[in-house]
């Protein structure tokens, strides 16, 4: 499958600081989170993608159009929900929606009817017909959401789009990134330091530090162990239960904070667990293959990078 | 893109009526009323009725109402009205972190532009013309003839100085948006009250020249001295050129001007606040 957004050694010079050091990457269909600490060249990135800076050398392109050359094209891609608290004041919610469709293409009419359609899904009630100066965290979080998709861009460029939101917000939020890049085929990029957030909704992940990119993986291989294992969580006493592994060979750790780790994978294994359990008498309250955490992943890349200094 | 300029237009002008803009719209439109009046209420407490009905009182008070308005209203009001709404065209977005939202849409930095430069003009015209009408009819100039002569002129002078000006400010908005104001302003204090009276080449460049020109020609004012010689300084500091030539160059230099601002705002980086002019 070709790459949406395929870079080719994009470098990037503030002066003589190099916020982006010869980035190569594709970025497919589905979530890809974009991780780095603060200075890695996130935000430089996305600027770069969205045509905001030039690029110092490199090439690339985002879906059929090239980087630096077709910027109002890829504009008309692109939805991009900014970190920064960034309000056109004297607006209603509902005006400020139409008001970035009008700019993007959308007659006024149009525009209106897309910026209603798009506060419905955002779940901007009665609250769109108020000025955005009166707007909490949350409403501000929606309409900036509301405003990177109302023009329904193939691709989402999301910088930070859960922060400040509550757990339930958060999550309601996310459900409707997941719904956007699963129902709807858009392809997302999310930025954000909550590392579970990626960890809970993205296909892919790239970690980046001092403008290079470290990490360019699908979450699923970066989660994959080394060497296969399973993690079991039990209800009640473990080591009756642990010693009758043991005895039929199986090589168990001694659990930490209540996690048990296996070797190896399989039905076979999933088997004797269930079946010793029975006979020990113990619940099993998870037996789940073993994931390296993304946190884990990320301050490896981060020290890697480091190190290599 | 028309579109996208309509829509920041209508967005400006619906932005325009809050109090401190309508203070300033205020403002503008009396101040050449308020100055108008106290000259002429001055003028008539010094002047005996007898001699006010002279020849030369009035050809004087002519010349003197039509170099004041001039001053008050194409120039004052056009300058001050645009200086305030162009210049900060784009540092008010980068201060306010909006300009990204904008930036990121298909034609949004150029409509902002566009549109902004738009609604300043269009905002200014109205106290101007306002101003303009209720002044002259206040000057007490001797015939109707006069006042709509008068009127006639300065209309046509501001609806060149006000686009003329705005171009200006909004380039200098664009590529100094940091000291958008502070260059603006000493612009207008050196380019165009100094260097605009000095008599060399370099003055042609300023769109006082231009209009002091067309105010002497559209208003027929005389440029002769007592002595009946023409007044050595009016050589220079006032073109010869035809009425059309003046109008011409302050035309191009509107469109040339916003059209330059395009140009510049396009191979610029402006990101945010914190990081533009990079």
């Amino acid at each position: 499958m070709p790459a949406l957004i395929d870079l080719v050694e994009i470098t990037k010079d503030y002066g003589r600081f190099r916020a982006l050091d010869r980035v190569t990457l594709q970025i497919h269909s589905g979530i890809t989170g974009l991780l780095g600490p603060n200075g890695a060249g996130k935000s430089t990135l996305i600027k770069v993608l969205l045509g905001l800076v030039k690029m110092t050398s490199g090439r690339g392109r985002l879906l059929d159009f090239e980087l630096g050359r077709d910027s109002r094209e890829i504009r008309a891609q692109v939805g991009y929900m900014p970190e920064d608290d960034c309000f056109l004041h004297g607006m209603t919610g509902i005006e400020s929606v139409q008001f970035v469709a009008q700019l993007s293409r959308f007659p006024a009419v149009e525009g209106l009817r897309r910026a209603h359609e798009i506060l419905d899904f955002c779940g901007l009630a009665q609250e769109r017909y108020r000025t955005v100066e009166t707007y909490s965290t949350g409403m501000r979080q929606k309409l900036r959401f509301a405003q990177a998709i109302v023009h329904d861009p193939p691709v989402l460029i999301l910088d930070e789009p859960t922060s400040g939101l509550d757990p339930e917000e958060r999550q309601v939020m996310l459900n409707r990134i997941r719904l956007l890049a699963q129902d709807q085929g858009k392809a997302v990029l999310l930025c954000t330091h909550i590392l579970p957030d990626i960890q809970s909704i993205s296909d892919a992940v790239v970690i980046l530090a001092r403008g290079q990119v470290q990490v360019s993986q699908s979450l699923a291989d970066l989660s994959r162990p080394s060497i296969p294992a399973m993690e079991l969580r039990l209800l009640g006493p473990s080591e009756p239960f642990l010693e009758r592994l043991r005895q039929q060979g199986i090589a168990v750790a001694t659990p930490v904070n209540g996690l048990i780790i296996l070797p190896g994978t399989g039905e076979a294994l999933a088997a004797a667990v269930w079946k010793t359990a029975q006979e020990c008498q113990v619940g099993v309250r998870s037996l789940t293959p073993a994931r390296n955490s993304l946190e884990e992943i990320f301050l490896n890349a981060v020290r890697g990078e480091s190190k290599n200094e | 893109m028309i579109g996208s300029v309509l829509a920041v237009f209508c967005f400006e002008w619906k932005r325009s009526f809050t109090w401190p803009r309508m203070m300033w719209w205020l403002v503008l439109m009396c101040f050449p009323i308020f100055i108008m009046g106290l000259v002429r209420y001055n003028a008539l407490n010094a002047i005996s009725a007898s001699d006010r009905s002279q020849e030369a009182f009035l050809t004087g008070w002519l010349v003197l109402c039509a170099w004041l308005l001039f001053a008050l209203i194409p120039m004052l009001v056009a300058m001050l009205g645009t200086l305030l709404w162009t210049t900060p065209a784009i540092s008010a977005e980068l201060e306010r972190k909006s300009w990204i939202y904008l930036a990121v849409r298909p034609h949004g930095s150029l409509s902002v532009v566009i549109g902004k430069y738009l609604t300043a003009v269009t905002w200014v015209f109205p106290p101007a013309i306002l101003g303009l009408t209720i002044a002259v009819l206040l000057a007490g100039l001797s015939t109707w003839t006069e006042v709509g002569r008068v009127w006639w002129t300065m209309l046509r002078l501001v609806l060149l100085s006000v686009p003329a000006y705005g171009a200006i400010y909004l380039l200098i908005g664009v590529l100094l948006p940091r000291r958008a104001m502070t260059f603006a302003v000493a612009y207008t204090l050196i380019f165009e009250l100094v260097i605009s009276f000095v008599p060399a080449v370099i003055n042609k460049l300023t769109v006082q020249y231009r209009l002091r020109s067309l105010l002497v020609e559209w208003c027929e004012l005389s440029l002769i001295g007592p002595n009946g010689r023409p007044l050595s300084t009016s050589l220079t500091v006032i073109g010869t050129e035809p009425a059309w030539q003046h109008v011409l160059i302050l035309m191009a230099m509107s469109i040339g001007l916003v059209g330059l601002s395009v140009v510049v705002l396009k191979s610029r980086e402006f990101s945010s606040s914190a990081e533009s002019e990079t």
